[in-house]
């Protein structure tokens, strides 16, 4: 029987290292970076508008992150910026009710640690509620998420009655909107956070592992004695949270809170993992692809308001365009790995 | 009468009429004229889309591109007219946008052949582009004062009911005979072409379908541009309706039909529905969202309204088959090819 | 000349650098019934998806009526009257019987509207000429598999067909049925049909073939007069040893410890009333055509099914089965059927294949401890003798024996109690299938795992186990020592299908 054939791997391969998409993607942030730079060094080289680009990557960013987690789960969650607003909508309010007058400093700080907390366990409900359709109920997750989201989107509109919560406690965006050490803004540390975390987990913990398994097989996931349903749930509830991160964000940046922030930012996450190279399908994903992907974007967008010309209208032609470029890249990319395999097909 | 107990549309049905006694008990309100002819007038531009996205999802693929397609058409179409100031028969604007939509459809349908990349990212990649395009190039705006052909089109009713309880009288749009003809076109595609039957097996199996020998990158490119197609039409039906031209109005519908087609028992793994489902989750969905108002339910409590008859809807049909998957199906214990009598034995 | 049907001349077919058909050739007459055999991977699979079109060869000339072609599209062949019958039968799940039966006829009268009534008449018209009846308007989904199987042979008996591939037919038929099939099969010989039968079954060749062809390692091996065959050559031919497996008989077998044990075991439409009881040093065998139950059993067994009735005991001990994690935790493991989607997770490493089932006990502080992971991976490798360069190879990447001795890496992994394997040396190279085999006596003689081996091979079940159940339709049929049949008398049992009425 003809035993398969591996080939040793070229001189060049050797070069670019194990991690070849990484480095594809390093190569094209610094492209990218260059262009900026030279079209317009007035502007795209100043600290401010370095800071600008830090300070607002992480809305999408963390975004960006929950949207990995449940690709590679062999999934999708579509719900993403439903239950920020939610999340958003909801501390916001807690925010403005359990805010004292003239509350000092530290009290102060005290109820946004709770408003924020609260955020955090309403994403991390609407995660357990995706959850339940997809793992329990068997409801496909683009449905199951679709259909969450119209839920919880719904919810925030009666909530809010179509308005927005106003007169926040200054307290919100006065830590949110401040650079540490002069040049950081909060916004990057709280992304920082979330991408260290979602990274130790998918590296280094048995939850991680188990998830690329369930996608990369979901059936023999199930048939090796994995915990598929406890895995999914782990998984949308960390997406809700994360999501849930992000609804605060926001609110901090519009020192309000609505229930149509951030519409775009279901695709743009979707495009940030399809250029970081997570495979839509599910089994792979990695928090660097994801991080370079986010950075290499937000230096276009910003690139682009540097352009008056251009209106923020052509944002969603070019990611829309970006998308499918990338994806007719990866797949041909991918025939092309695959004869290289030798596979026996029989 | 076994067999259309255990079909799926006609709990859909059921469900349908049961909703209507709670609406009509609680206000009185349901079985009347001219709650029937703003029903029937609110379920063409939804009715239309969702016939078109049973064809998608039968066989086996997704479009979420297709209020984008829709939007792009209607606008480009009457925009068109109103710098042209054309003021020829009306029927022109269907069939331009129609053309357009087919073209962009099309599109589709190639991407997801040729490429074979997952029909969703593949739509929601073009969905944006077509509404970027619309948005940034044409620098689409809201056109309220429409070109004369398409203005007097608006103005055409069928008939008009009158509720004297409530002072208040309803017309049904000459538009509406567009929706049973669009339902009867894709039935009789589907059941009686074996373009339709293709459909149905790429669905079913895609890969015997290959060995059968169907031309399977054809069938989903027809697929995708007959859906871009109707999109097109149903813009312009749209704007017909409205009596005016807004650029942004069917965004977000195709949730809503999906969701509806899906309730009506075609199934997004593909392979099975029919247009008749189709048309009741529509109507469904339709009846819901109109009747809120009735049941005085605020406006802004409406989506999460809909959202969780949604989710409730979409969850029973999943947990069936969820449960289904758990049990084995076919009858082991029992001996299964029926014996024939030995006078119609086959003698070889 | 006149009366070759279709021929082939060295015939080739490349997959990324291997060589699935090397040079191949083959000739068919008119009317003759040819039987193709071979090990699973000799090539058998590939030459048949070349001939129908859905694969063009990497060289060679296939001649048909005179008229030679490079390569087939499928529409052609199916043009030139090649009906292939797959093994999973191609049919539509989603459609009626009717229309499954009926399409062939649709497509290859490049029919653009359907007939209904057309539609149900061929059916019911190609049912009758094999006599079968199933009801038309039934969903292919809901049928039985032997059922679906009558169905796609229907569908391929009909017209202009002049030469009718079957792969494995009769796999899924009790005794009568393969009667009947034979007696179609012979019926459009008459006809002039040519019919080219894929079996790796000596009992087939010698029944029904005129002449049989054997493929190995995508070389043809020898054709012949199906007269000209005996079972010691056979084996010969598809194997190129002349390995000859002993009996399986345990030196001791311990009564007094019972390892794993099932009373009553009753499942809907399942099976029923399943007892049996394993002794340390035993293997048992589980055997019954596709379709008896003995999926169903093994799965519920593992908690992918939970059973409605019946208890099971492990060493002794009552335990409740509803999920695969009651069953891992219970020590009780499941080597699956189809290793590609149910063992295997193909795009992941063969470590990380190796070590997934018991993860949890390879944690250092709550970290995965990557140093165990490799270790254990290692372990596994070795003593399984599995080929393969890197522990981070994917597992795409090595040959179907490998791959199922990782599977069975996997669950040795766990240190099971009751290791249940469902057919596993299917696709498998003679010298790895040996290797398992080998392994599993070992580990029975160990006497510290209950092994069930459940498989449709008939001699791997003979061979390796010391005792053999028959399972059909769900239930239990007979119960024998190995040592007390031989292939043909365990065959006859287990084809014996419905009783006939006396």
């Amino acid at each position: 029987m003809p035993s398969a054939q591996v080939k040793a791997p070229s001189r060049l391969q050797g070069l670019l290292g194990r991690e070849p998409d990484i480095t594809r993607l390093t190569i094209m942030l610094i492209v990218v970076y260059a262009a900026m730079a030279l079209l317009r060094p007035g502007i795209f080289l100043t600290k401010d508008y370095t800071i600008s680009i830090l300070y607002l990557f992480p809305e999408y960013g963390v975004l960006s992150l929950a949207m990995m987690l449940a690709l590679i789960s062999g999934g999708i969650d579509l719900s993403i910026v439903a239950v920020a607003d939610l999340a958003g909508i909801a501390s916001c309010k807690l925010l403005v009710a359990a805010m004292p007058e003239d509350a000092s400093l530290p009290v102060a700080t005290l109820v946004l640690l709770v408003a924020v907390l609260f955020a955090v366990l309403i994403g991390a409900i609407c995660g357990a509620l995706s959850s339940t359709l997809i793992a329990i109920i068997g409801i496909p997750p683009m449905l199951a998420t679709l259909g969450s989201a119209d839920l919880i989107l719904g919810l925030a509109v009666a909530i809010t009655k179509g308005s927005s919560v106003k007169n926040l406690p200054p307290i919100l965006s006065d830590v949110v909107n401040t650079n540490l050490l002069g040049v950081i803004p909060v916004t990057t540390v709280v992304f920082a956070f979330c991408a260290i975390l979602v990274s130790y987990l998918l590296t280094q913990s048995s939850y991680g592992f188990k998830l690329v398994m369930l996608g990369s097989n979901k059936v023999a996931s199930r048939y090796a004695g994995l915990h598929n349903t406890k895995i999914i749930f782990q998984t949308y509830i960390l997406s809700g949270i994360l999501s849930s991160l992000s609804g605060v964000l926001m609110c901090a940046r519009f020192n309000s809170a609505r229930s149509d922030f951030g519409t775009s930012y279901t695709l743009q996450a979707l495009l940030v993992c399809v250029l970081a190279g997570v495979n839509p399908k599910g089994g792979y994903g990695k928090v660097k692809g994801v991080v370079l992907a986010i950075l290499i974007l937000q230096i276009l967008s910003s690139g682009f308001n540097m352009f008056p010309t251009i209106s923020n209208f052509y944002r969603n032609l070019i990611w829309g365009l970006v998308l499918l470029l990338i994806m007719v890249y990866n797949h041909f990319s991918e025939r092309h790995q695959a004869k290289k395999m030798a596979i026996k097909i029989k | 009468m076994k067999k259309i107990l255990r079909r799926n549309e006609f709990y859909i049905a059921l469900t349908i009429l049961l909703l209507g006694i709670i609406i009509q008990t609680t206000s009185g309100q349901f079985f009347t004229a001219n709650n029937f002819v703003d029903l029937a007038r609110s379920l063409i531009v939804p009715g239309m889309l969702c016939v078109g996205v049973m064809m998608i999802l039968v066989s086996g693929n997704i479009d979420v591109s297709f209020p984008a397609i829709s939007m792009l058409s209607m606008y480009a179409v009457v925009k068109g007219f109103e710098i042209t100031g054309y003021q020829g028969p009306v029927f022109a604007a269907f069939i331009l946008s129609g053309l357009i939509g087919l073209f962009l459809g099309a599109i589709n349908g190639i991407l997801a052949a040729w490429l074979k990349l997952p029909t969703l990212i593949i739509t929601l990649g073009t969905g944006s582009v077509y509404l970027g395009f619309m948005q940034g190039v044409l620098k689409s705006s809201v056109i309220s004062v429409l070109p004369k052909p398409i203005a007097n089109l608006s103005k055409a009713y069928l008939f008009t009911v009158h509720n004297a309880e409530l002072g208040v009288s309803s017309s049904l749009s000459v538009m509406f005979v567009l929706l049973p003809l669009a339902a009867l076109s894709v039935a009789l595609i589907m059941r009686y072409t074996m373009l339709g039957r293709g459909i149905y097996a790429i669905g079913g199996d895609i890969i015997s379908a290959q060995r059968a020998g169907f031309r399977v990158p054809w069938i989903q490119i027809f697929v995708f541009s007959f859906m871009g197609a109707l999109a097109g039409v149903v813009g312009m039906t749209r704007v017909t309706l409205t009596g005016m031209c807004q650029p942004t109005t069917l965004i977000g519908i195709e949730m809503t039909c999906i969701a509806s087609v899906v309730l009506g028992g075609v199934r997004i793994t593909g392979g099975h529905g029919t247009v008749t489902g189709a048309l009741l989750g529509a109507l469904l969905l339709t009846m819901i969202s109109n009747s809120l108002i009735l049941l005085g339910i605020p406006s802004y409590w409406t989506k999460f309204a809909t959202g969780v008859l949604i989710v409730v809807g979409i969850g029973i049909t999943a947990y069936q088959a969820l449960r289904a998957d758990r049990r084995v199906m076919a009858n082991i214990l029992q001996s299964d090819a029926k014996p024939i009598p030995n006078g119609e034995r086959d003698h070889a | 000349m006149q009366n070759t049907l279709l021929k082939i001349e060295n015939l080739s077919k490349v997959f990324g650098g291997v060589r699935a058909l090397d040079a191949v050739s083959l000739t068919i007459n008119k009317g003759e019934i040819h039987c193709l055999a071979g090990e699973n991977g000799s090539g058998k699979s590939t030459l048949i998806k070349v001939v129908s079109g859905f694969y063009k060869p990497e060289g060679g000339v296939i001649t048909i009526d005179g008229k030679q072609y490079g390569s087939l599209s499928i529409t052609n062949a199916i043009r030139l009257g090649i009906q292939v019958i797959y093994q999973d039968f191609s049919i539509f799940p989603n459609l009626t019987v009717a229309e499954n039966i009926a399409m062939n006829y649709e497509l290859y009268n490049r029919k653009k509207l359907v007939s209904w009534s057309k539609v149900r008449e061929i059916a019911q018209e190609s049912m009758n000429h094999i006599g079968i009846s199933i009801p038309l308007e039934e969903k292919v989904e809901n049928l039985s598999v032997a059922d679906k199987q009558l169905v796609a042979i229907a569908r391929s008996i009909l017209y202009n067909a002049r030469l009718i591939i079957m792969d494995e037919p009769t796999s899924a038929l009790t005794r009568k049925e393969v009667d009947k099939l034979f007696r179609v099969v012979r019926q459009l010989q008459s006809e002039g049909v040519s019919i080219l039968f894929v079996s790796h079954k000596l009992d087939e060749v010698f029944e029904i073939a005129d002449k049989f062809t054997v493929l190995r390692n995508g070389k043809l091996i020898v054709t012949d007069d199906a007269q000209n065959i005996d079972s010691e050559k056979f084996i010969y031919y598809m194997t190129g040893r002349k390995i000859e497996e002993e009996y399986y008989v345990p030196e001791v077998i311990d009564q007094e410890h019972t390892l794993f044990e099932v009373r009553n075991l009753y499942l809907k439409n399942g099976f029923e009333g399943i007892s049996f009881a394993i002794h340390a040093g035993e293997i048992l065998g589980i055997t019954g055509l596709l379709g008896s139950g003995r999926t169903e059993l093994a799965k519920a067994l593992f908690g992918l099914y939970t059973i409605d009735m019946g208890s099971i005991y492990v060493d002794g001990e009552e335990v409740q089965i509803k999920t695969p994690q009651d069953a891992i935790r219970h020590r009780i493991a499941y080597v699956p059927e189809d290793r590609l989607t149910e063992g295997l997770f193909l795009s992941q490493s063969v470590k990380n294949n190796l070590v997934v089932s018991h993860i949890d006990a390879l944690l250092r502080w709550g970290r995965l401890d990557r140093r165990r992971m490799d270790a254990q991976a290692a372990k596994w490798i070795d003593e399984l003798a599995i080929k393969v360069h890197k522990l981070e190879d994917p597992i795409q990447t090595l040959s179907g024996g490998n791959q199922q001795k990782a599977v069975l890496g996997k669950w040795l992994g766990t240190s099971p109690r009751v290791l249940i394997l469902n057919g596993p040396t299917v696709g498998v190279d003679i010298g790895s299938k040996f290797d398992i085999h080998a392994f599993l006596r070992e580990l029975a003689a160990r006497a510290e795992m209950a092994i069930i081996i459940i498989s449709d091979d008939i001699s791997e079940v003979l061979k390796n186990c010391n005792r053999i159940l028959i399972i059909d339709k769900g239930r239990i049929t007979g119960e024998y020592a190995n040592t007390e049949l031989n292939e043909h008398s365990l065959m006859q049992r287990v084809t014996a299908g419905e009783v006939e009425e006396a």
